[in-house]
């Protein structure tokens, strides 16, 4: 059905032999003469009759014949349906398959995809073929991926605009579960990474038919982001991507604060054999803490993003001792233990306490120290009460030390507890498993790690609430208080291996670890915590944080450093403030494969495929020429002064684009007072209530000095409403039922200060009676869902009586009295009530027009208008006649 | 959505009419004055001064003293003259007649035609030539009216009202005068004519029975005698059944239908001399000051011939 010429194919080539016609169009033309002038002449009758000299008509002049030909030519090629770089057929007349892949490394290729499948989309539209779509990451509601047909092609379009790449890691396994429908050639738009078992799922697609990959080019294969060890003047991350890529891809990866700002950003160039390529960045002291996550310039998606928690942060830490590491022993000294665990993730500064104190650190700590000088001990005391934590180790000094303990978290007993040496019978003890209401909870102990000797607590009443560690015998060692702001933690055994060995183990490390990030917030670490770390933020595909859906569940701080990311969790920061870990793609995947879809697979790339209708371009140009045909006749049978007649509106036909009809209108409406109506679904009221209002404009032109340009008809749920001060609202029971956007149209007018009457127009709101007539009940089911405040029957002295004329109600005064309803109280909006309920239907009033003459059906008349007058003016105006300065004039009007 | 918007300024019906007509007035004076001042124009190298009869007769305005011979009215001797000699002399009063200028501008819808902006309509070029007609007639101090209305006059004030009678569109547009001319009357007639002759044949004839003289001014737009166009044209009747002819090439039929034009305008002139009137034809481009001095001097020579307005 395609005939191939070169780059271009036809789609209807048969249409083509309508270009055999154009010689006879030629010849019909050129025989045909043009129109005639037309001149009117008084002379006129002298004409009839005239036998002419000769029979010789004007011809059309050549060039027109030629400007007519080629736009017959043009419309009929076009209607042939030309088609730019065809791509071939889709075999068969069988449904085809989508899949398009959305995990996480999708989001850098996510546009070429989406256009690519979109003009398959179209192909597959244009030859009538059915769609199948498949995705390959699970989504978040159901764990699966989504996939969706059989599709028209206009309802595959709209899904397929409709996807988003996702945070997480594609699931093979799944979509090939999900590979039951009938379809038969499946094409496949991925983003070239291989993301666990991609042979997989292509057996499962060539099962059913042919399967065609599509792979992006080397310059756009997804990148990933890792998370290096911090080093001592900043941060380190480094930038893998597959071994395809073109060398010398220029990267940019930016160190980015917590709110969102760049605090440094490098530039690096990739080439293939160097991967993974690090980066340092240099960070002040002072910004350091700020730095919140890491990023890779452009749409690198979550793949691309590192989020830093409080463990990459490093903290200073106070080591009180002498300064100088000197008599530092190795393997002997608790200084030495505790600066190799604590200098890995943390800033360790040793000094006098003075000279810790001035640096501001975040943790203190005492190995084993009983007594300090009283200025040393007072500055620590109101350090550690503005919110420091002091982690205090015991040992000798302090198990000899007579007098009483200070800053210690629980009362200590003198003299130590040895479980090890002659005088006892007891082994040295275990540590039991933290509980979880512990900060430490999921560090693993070593079963060899044992506690030879110990510094005993008091056993209080409240012992169990400070212990955040125990021996298997329940005898609590590191137990923890409050200190007003601050928090003392205190390990009952030192920090060398003299009494135990936990300075020898990896929990030692991550003990120390866990306490240094607790020393953020340090109340926070006593609150009870059930050991879930609650999700704070989450990225989505595109790399951006936001808040967590309600389907991202909580992850168990034990299980943390496990997971990978999926659908309930997806990567982002998890826990509370204080103690926030981060969850990234490369705290797992370390490196970028480039996905081998297996033979009997055809490889191809995005990009040389598209096909381009020309259609609509040949039609467009056929359309300037018919413009330009018309010019040139005008200009040749009338001249050029009436050009000018016509000008205006051929250059609104030339470039007729497609208005913006709404903003033009907005603009209409936003330039002068309109009165407005709410469109009931009655025609015939509808137009009642346009000529009501109109004549109520006409009344308040020629009576007042507002001007209203003119009155519109709205409808709720689709026209601005913003730019009307009084929408007049005519209840009919066929008034359409109210759709949320409509309501929420309504309600937002209402809120910033909109006026709405409603009209019942049935006369029913007597004195006190209240029948329940259809319409009353329509408009309590559109009020239902509307916020109405609560309204009190309109009194004599309410401004709308005297807004403009001075109403008397119930001495023929326009309107019965206590039939209209307004707000009481209204606070702001210049005392506007913004709703009025009535009942006497005004729209048939007012169109029913004025009443010539004096009588007292012309005065009755009148006084409709004088209410509507009213109306308006106080939904303009508001209180102003309300002010003391107008109450004796009007008193005295009133003849009180 | 609709919307039906009232016209910014809206003004009651009543009150918009009567501003389109003072706004139609305000144009209409404006395009008489225009006109005025054309005729004003026009007029200005043939006026010099009064223009009397130098000639004895029985007006009003005085003209020599006379000897009296027997015979004469005694009432008409002037005894202050006489008194100053010692013969006797009678004030002889200058002759006028009690004939009046009438005229007449046709309203046919064709006379609303103009070929070009640069020329007048010939409606406009017919209104001209009677005020400026009108002017030199009040100047001589003869009496002017117009044709279908009885009023006449010799002062500034007939002038106005034969202005605002042409300016006056109320008037229903005919093609050729009524059939009503009052008695000692001097016709002038200005329009296109193009009546077939038959028509106009009997009008004419009807006139000139019952007024002492004629003066018929054919206007026409040079197009309408040359046919200037080219090419493909349909051409428009413009009176009421709005008649139309398709020429297939104007320039093939030119010759002929110049024939056909001139040949009407021949019989016209026949027929104005045959009712012993005189005719003369305006084309729209030729300056109103040659037409006037043209109808003035055959006015004049006529004058001082028959000592009457031309028979």
């Amino acid at each position: 059905m395609m005939g191939l010429l070169g780059n271009f194919a036809f789609i209807n080539p048969m249409i083509l032999w309508g270009l055999a016609a154009l010689p006879a169009i030629w010849f019909l033309l050129r025989i045909t003469p043009p129109a005639p002038k037309l001149i009117v002449l008084p002379t006129t009758r002298f004409l009839a009759d005239l036998i002419p000299e000769k029979q010789t008509s004007s011809h059309t002049p050549w060039w027109i014949l030629l400007l007519r030909l080629l736009i017959a030519a043009l419309v009929i090629i076009a209607l042939a349906r030309p088609v730019y770089n065809p791509t071939e057929g889709l075999a068969g007349s069988g449904p085809l398959r989508i899949v398009i892949d959305n995990g996480w490394p999708s989001a850098s290729v996510w546009d070429t995809e989406i256009r690519a499948a979109l003009d398959l989309t179209a192909q597959a539209g244009r030859e009538n073929h059915e769609v199948y779509i498949l995705t390959t990451a699970p989504t978040q509601a159901s764990g699966k991926p989504f996939a969706a047909g059989p599709l028209a092609a206009g309802q595959a379009e709209a899904i397929i605009k409709g996807l988003e790449p996702q945070a997480w890691p594609a699931d093979y396994n799944e979509s090939s579960a999900l590979v039951t429908d009938p379809s038969e050639e499946t094409f496949w738009f991925a983003h070239g990474i291989d993301e666990g078992k991609v042979a997989e799922l292509t057996a499962a697609l060539e099962k059913k038919g042919d399967v065609t990959y599509y792979a992006p080019p080397p310059e756009q294969l997804p990148l990933l982001l890792l998370k290096e060890d911090t080093i001592e003047t900043g941060f380190q991350v480094s930038v893998t991507a597959p071994d395809k890529i073109t060398p010398g891809r220029p990267v940019n990866v930016q160190a980015l604060s917590s709110d969102g700002a760049v605090l440094d950003q490098k530039s690096i160039t990739l080439d293939p054999g160097t991967l993974p390529v690090k980066i340092k960045f240099e960070i002040p002291e002072t910004v350091r803490g700020d730095v919140g996550s890491f990023r890779i310039g452009g749409q690198s998606g979550a793949g691309g993003v590192v989020l830093l928690d409080e463990s990459s942060k490093k903290k200073l830490v106070g080591l009180v001792g002498p300064s100088d590491d000197e008599d530092t022993k190795p393997f002997i000294d608790a200084r030495y233990y505790l600066k190799r665990a604590v200098e890995p993730f943390a800033e360790l500064f040793q000094g006098n306490v003075g000279e810790i104190l001035k640096h501001s650190p975040a943790v203190i700590i005492l190995p084993d120290i009983a007594a300090m000088p009283a200025d040393d001990l007072n500055a620590l005391e109101t350090w550690v009460k503005n919110g420091g934590l002091l982690l205090r180790f015991a040992g000798p000094v302090m198990a000899k030390n007579q007098g009483e303990a200070f800053l210690v978290p629980v009362p200590l007993r003198l003299g130590g507890r040895s479980m090890d040496g002659s005088l006892t019978w007891e082994e040295p003890a275990k540590l039991t498993e933290f509980s979880s209401s512990s900060p430490f909870y999921g560090i693993e102990i070593h079963e060899d790690i044992a506690v030879r000797q110990q510094i005993l607590a008091q056993p209080t009443a409240d012992i169990d609430e400070r212990t955040w560690a125990k021996l298997e015998d329940g005898t609590p060692l590191i137990t923890a208080a409050p200190l007003d702001k601050g928090l003392l933690v205190m390990i009952h055994t030192t920090a060398s291996p003299d009494w135990s060995d936990l300075p020898l183990s990896g929990a030692f490390v991550e003990i120390l670890q866990r306490i240094v990030g607790i020393s953020a917030n340090p109340q926070v670490a006593l609150e009870k915590s059930d050991g879930f770390l609650q999700p704070v933020w989450v990225l989505d595909g595109f790399g951006a944080l936001k808040k967590p859906p309600a389907t991202v569940a909580p992850v168990s701080a034990a299980d943390f450093a496990k997971i990978l990311p999926s659908p309930e969790h997806p990567p982002g920061l998890y826990g509370r403030e204080g103690f926030q870990q981060s969850l990234n793609i490369s705290d797992h995947i370390k490196n970028l494969k480039i996905a081998e879809p297996g033979i009997g697979v055809s490889v191809r790339g995005y990009g040389t495929d598209y096909e381009r209708d020309l259609m609509p371009f040949l039609l467009y140009a056929a359309l300037v020429l018919v413009l330009a045909d018309w010019i040139l006749i005008t200009v040749l049978m009338s001249g050029f002064r009436a050009m000018t007649k016509f000008s205006s509106v051929a250059l609104v036909l030339f470039f007729a684009l497609p208005a913006h009809a709404q903003s033009v209108k907005d603009i209409e409406y936003a330039d002068g007072f309109y009165l407005a109506f709410i469109k009931s679904g009655d025609p015939s009221l509808d137009t009642t209530s346009l000529k009501g209002l109109e004549n109520l404009a006409d009344t308040l032109h020629a009576r007042t000095s507002i001007e209203p340009a003119g009155v519109a008809a709205l409808d709720p749920e689709y026209d601005q409403l913003v730019f009307f001060p009084l929408i007049y609202w005519p209840i009919s029971s066929a008034q359409p039922m109210l759709s949320d956007k409509a309501i929420k149209n309504m309600q937002n007018y209402l809120d910033h200060g909109g006026t709405i009457l409603f009209d019942t127009r049935d006369r029913s709101y007597g004195a006190g009676t209240f029948s329940g007539t259809t319409n009353t009940n329509t408009l309590r089911l559109i009020t239902s869902s509307l916020n109405i405040p609560p309204l009190e029957p309109l009194a004599e002295e309410h401004v709308l009586n005297r807004s403009f004329y001075l109403l008397n109600p119930g001495h023929g005064g326009g309107y019965d009295p206590g039939t209209i309803w307004v707000e009481t109280a209204v606070s702001g909006r210049d005392g506007v009530s913004s709703v009025l309920i009535g009942s006497h239907d005004w729209a048939s009033m007012w169109a029913a027009g004025e009443r010539p003459g004096y009588g007292a059906a012309a005065r009755v008349q009148d006084l409709e208008y004088r209410f509507g007058v009213n109306l308006v003016m106080y939904a303009l105006t508001g209180n102003y006649k309300a002010d003391q300065v107008h109450i004796p004039h009007i008193l005295e009007r009133l003849g009180q | 959505m609709e919307k039906n918007k009232t016209k910014k300024d809206r003004i009651p019906a009543s009150a918009g009419m009567a501003l389109s007509l003072r706004r139609h007035a305000e144009d209409s004076a404006a395009h008489l004055a225009s006109l005025m001042v054309e005729a004003e124009k026009a007029v200005v190298g043939i006026l010099h001064g009064e223009h009397r009869q130098r000639k004895s007769g029985s007006g009003e305005r005085f003209w020599q003293f006379r000897e009296y011979h027997p015979g004469d009215r005694p009432q008409d001797i002037d005894w202050r003259q006489s008194g100053k000699t010692d013969r006797v002399f009678i004030r002889q009063k200058e002759w006028q007649t009690n004939q009046s200028a009438f005229f007449w501008c046709s309203r046919a819808k064709g006379m609303d035609f103009r070929s070009d902006d640069n020329l007048p309509t010939k409606a406009d070029a017919a209104k001209i030539i009677t005020l400026a007609l009108g002017l030199l007639m009040t100047h001589s101090g003869e009496e002017i009216g117009m044709l279908g209305s009885t009023r006449k006059g010799r002062s500034e004030a007939a002038l106005q009202a034969i202005a605002e009678n042409l300016m006056d569109e109320t008037i229903p547009g005919e093609a050729l005068p009524g059939d009503k001319a009052p008695r000692h009357s001097a016709l002038f007639l200005a329009g296109d004519f193009l009546s077939p002759p038959g028509d106009i044949q009997p009008v004419f004839k009807n006139l000139s029975a019952q007024s002492d003289s004629g003066f018929v001014i054919q206007i026409l737009d040079p197009a309408e005698i040359e046919l200037p166009y080219d090419g493909r044209v349909v051409f428009e009747e413009p009176s009421h059944d709005k008649q139309r002819e398709l020429v297939n090439n104007v320039s093939s039929i030119r010759a002929e239908y110049r024939h056909r034009v001139a040949a009407h305008i021949a019989a016209v002139k026949k027929t104005c001399l045959d009712c012993e009137w005189h005719h003369v034809l305006h084309p729209t481009n030729r300056d109103i000051k040659n037409t006037l001095l043209e109808i003035w001097t055959t006015l004049s020579l006529h004058t001082q011939r028959a000592g009457t307005l031309p028979r």
